[in-house]
């Protein structure tokens, strides 16, 4: 399958023709290339590519007709204390009052302004396997690119208000675009939200590209709360500078198909990251996670925990690489992704990877994955838990962890009303 | 203060007066922990009592000597290896049996397989347990039902289960035992105060009740709080897994004591043991030496005496 065909009448409604022209050079680039195949590279090993073009080359509905608002319950999506920013395709919608020194700007493809305004390239190193790969899917983002934000915090700023930007799914496919720049000494947390509650078999292609300027200390919590017929190829880029820290923490829920990549790049001395993901999958569901931290300098810190619970047939892959670069001296990296299958026909691959440059260096990593522990079943089942109850609290227990990972108590407990409502009910 | 009598569960009372204790059937309102001042009609007149109220499980009339768990002729394997050989024991309410034997004799695994261990396989025998005056299969139960039917096993090496709070566990637990006997389950505050008059009642001081359930408790801190779940369970039988291994004397005193206390005279207590030093806490009124999956010999508090001063080579010269 070639990408230029996957909707030939894409391409009305665009009124901006610096957008067209944005968009054409990236098509230009892919015209021709032919999609890689199931298996054929280390980046497709476990997630078959062509799932995400399944049934696409009908045009989509075209943006801007449908406001999808309307027909679901919003504010059970809201993160309380939080400054709620509706992301829809009518554009932004602020709940409240902005916080002083953040400015947040639409990227619409029918908004002839949006692209003038907004710079939505930034220069990250690209690490890994699948570089051509990955390259070729966010071209394909450029090429249709149709909605995202663009998002700053200023320098000196201590925003202690969450942000949550909620992005509410449509019924056109997405090729979206998210920006995310904070300015020195600031110090934010950005939730973004993902809902998807209509039955529409969409492909979300969703890039992310976030510079954390010096001393900067950024949340970032992306919750992707999908139903069961998404198929989503998320990448997320981030920058971090001297003395700056990113958190981030990468929820999933479901999904026909996800391949969530994130790319944390150490690029001078004193700078810090933590990822962390959770995934909850049942059914068919299918995720596939690829994390690489690059430690570029030296004295750079990253921290890593990934958990999965998988029951019925669901797949789950966990691809990790943390790279210590040649001078990147005093880095310090712990790595650990642990899986809980509730069902024996989950499957889980697991690859935590390090590749390390130098001796002077402080790295661990590791995996677990396995059923539930029968000991501690059996424990909890002599104190009067039947079979069911214990487990459901020995995998709570499991991810309890990884939950506190959510500094943001609000937050969190949204997060926990909305796993025991899809994940337990 | 009044007995309300709204919910229809029948409770024996033992009440003290004058140093001699008096039992009285009442229908009361369970209300569990907590000493209470109670009102009680006797030959008409009412007299007032300090008394302790525990949740009874089913009907409250109770005989003690009645037959409470009958063991006949059961054989266990784990994979593959036969670990019990034929054993039988009869245990009544009240009474307290010790099991004593070298390592490796099959002395938790009897225990385990009581409490519903499912990673045992039972080869044959049954297991009798009374049950409102009727014996039910015990091997036909889930583990959880055997424990809210009244069997209590408190482990040879507790088990660490991070991610779960240790008084949210506990009051988990107690209500989903609640829930089985049909009683109203306790709030969040309710069981706390039950929890903290438990503590007291043990002697047990410490943080361990906000912490993740045994997880970094010390040996000590771990069988401590084995006792004080059997506390807040109240179980009609508790089987006691070498309770007394990694104590020190301190610890011991606290459980053995701990123990004691919550003995009652309904309560039946299989006690798995190596040595004889719990059993000057606990008095046992039968001992048993389980040897090579079998029980070969059976005898009073006497013979774990011998025991402590020979050791058990002679009763295993007397087996052969």
């Amino acid at each position: 399958m070639r990408p230029e065909f996957f909707f030939s009448n894409y391409f009305r409604n665009i009124k901006s023709d610096e957008f067209q022209a944005y968009r054409n050079k990236a098509l230009k680039e892919i015209t021709g290339y032919e999609w890689p195949k199931f298996k054929k590279s280390e980046f497709w090993k476990y997630t078959d590519p062509s799932v995400f073009f399944e049934g696409i080359d009908s045009a989509p509905l075209p943006i801007g007709e449908s406001s999808f608002l309307n027909t679901i319950d919003i504010d059970k999506y809201l993160v309380e204390d939080a400054v709620n920013i509706l992301d829809t395709e009518d554009g932004l919608l602020i709940r409240d009052v902005l916080p002083q020194g953040i400015t947040i700007e639409n990227i619409n493809a029918l908004d002839a302004s949006s692209l003038t305004t907004t710079n939505i390239e930034l220069k990250h190193h690209i690490g890994g396997n699948g570089k051509q790969e990955k390259r070729n899917f966010l071209l394909l983002n450029k090429s249709y690119l149709n909605s995202g934000f663009n998002l700053k915090i200023e320098d000196n700023k201590n925003i202690d208000i969450p942000i949550q930007i909620i992005y509410t799914k449509g019924n056109s496919h997405v090729f979206r675009k998210n920006i995310i720049e904070i300015g020195k000494f600031s110090k934010a947390t950005v939730i973004e939200t993902y809902i998807s509650e209509n039955k529409n078999n969409l492909f979300f292609n969703i890039d992310t590209q976030i510079n954390v300027a010096e001393s900067a200390n950024l949340s970032h919590y992306k919750l992707e709360l999908s139903n069961s017929h998404d198929r989503i190829f998320n990448n997320v880029n981030v920058n971090i500078n001297k003395d700056a820290f990113y958190n981030n923490f990468y929820f999933t829920n479901g999904g026909n198909t996800i391949k969530n990549n994130i790319e944390s790049n150490l690029l001078e001395e004193g700078a810090e990251t933590s990822l962390n993901g959770l995934y909850l999958l049942k059914n068919k569901n299918q995720v596939d996670n690829t994390t690489i931290i690059n430690h570029i300098k030296p004295n750079t810190k990253s921290r890593q925990l990934y958990k999965g619970l998988l029951n019925d047939e669901s797949k789950a892959v966990f691809d990790g690489l943390v790279e210590i670069f040649k001078n990147a001296k005093l880095s310090d990296s712990n790595q650990l992704n642990q899986n809980m299958l509730l069902s024996k026909t989950a499957t889980i691959n697991s690859m935590p990877q390090l590749v390390i440059g130098n001796d002077d260096v402080k790295c661990s990593h590791g995996s677990t994955s396995g059923q539930m522990d029968k000991n501690q079943l059996f424990y909890l089942q002599s104190r009067g838990m039947s079979k069911e109850e214990g487990s459901k609290l020995l995998s709570r227990a499991f991810i309890n962890e990884i939950l506190l990972k959510l500094e943001d108590e609000n937050t969190r407990s949204f997060l926990i009303n909305f796993i025991n409502e899809s994940f337990w009910s | 203060m009044m007995l309300e009598l709204r919910r229809g569960i029948a409770s024996s009372v033992d009440i003290m007066k004058d140093g001699c204790f008096s039992s009285f059937d009442i229908m009361l309102e369970p209300r569990r922990g907590g000493a209470s001042s109670v009102d009680i009609m006797k030959d008409g007149c009412f007299s007032s009592f300090d008394i302790m109220l525990e949740p009874r499980r089913g009907i409250a009339s109770s005989v003690r000597g009645e037959g409470m768990l009958e063991i006949k002729d059961l054989y266990v394997d784990v994979e593959g290896h036969e670990i019990l050989k034929g054993i039988n024991l009869n245990i009544k309410r009240g009474e307290v049996h010790a099991i004593m034997g070298p390592n490796g004799a099959g002395k938790s695994t009897l225990s385990k397989v009581i409490a519903g261990d499912p990673s045992y396989d039972i080869k044959s025998g049954e297991i009798l347990y009374n049950i409102n005056f009727k014996n039910k299969n015990l091997l036909e139960m889930e583990p959880d039902i055997r424990a809210k039917e009244g069997i209590f096993l408190g482990f040879q090496y507790p088990v660490e289960i991070p991610g779960v709070n240790n008084a949210e566990f506990l009051r988990l637990a107690f209500n989903e035992v609640c829930k089985y006997q049909n009683v109203e389950e306790l709030s969040k505050e309710d069981f706390l105060e039950l929890l903290k008059s438990k503590m007291n009642l043990l002697g047990i001081k410490g943080k361990f009740i906000d912490r993740e359930l045994n997880v970094d408790f010390s040996g000590g801190e771990k069988k401590r709080n084995e006792i004080l779940q059997m506390a807040v369970l109240n179980p009609k039988i508790a089987l006691l897994d070498e309770t007394d291994s990694g104590l020190d004397v301190d610890a011991l005193r606290i459980v053995g004591e701990g123990i004691t206390k919550l003995k009652n005279r309904e309560m039946s207590i299989l006690l798995v043991t190596h040595y004889q030093r719990l059993l000057d806490y606990i008095v046992p009124d039968f001992v048993h030496v389980l040897y090579n999956g079998k029980i070969v010999k059976s005898g009073t508090r006497e013979l774990a005496k011998e025991i402590e001063a020979k050791g058990f080579d002679w009763i295993i010269e007397e087996v052969k």
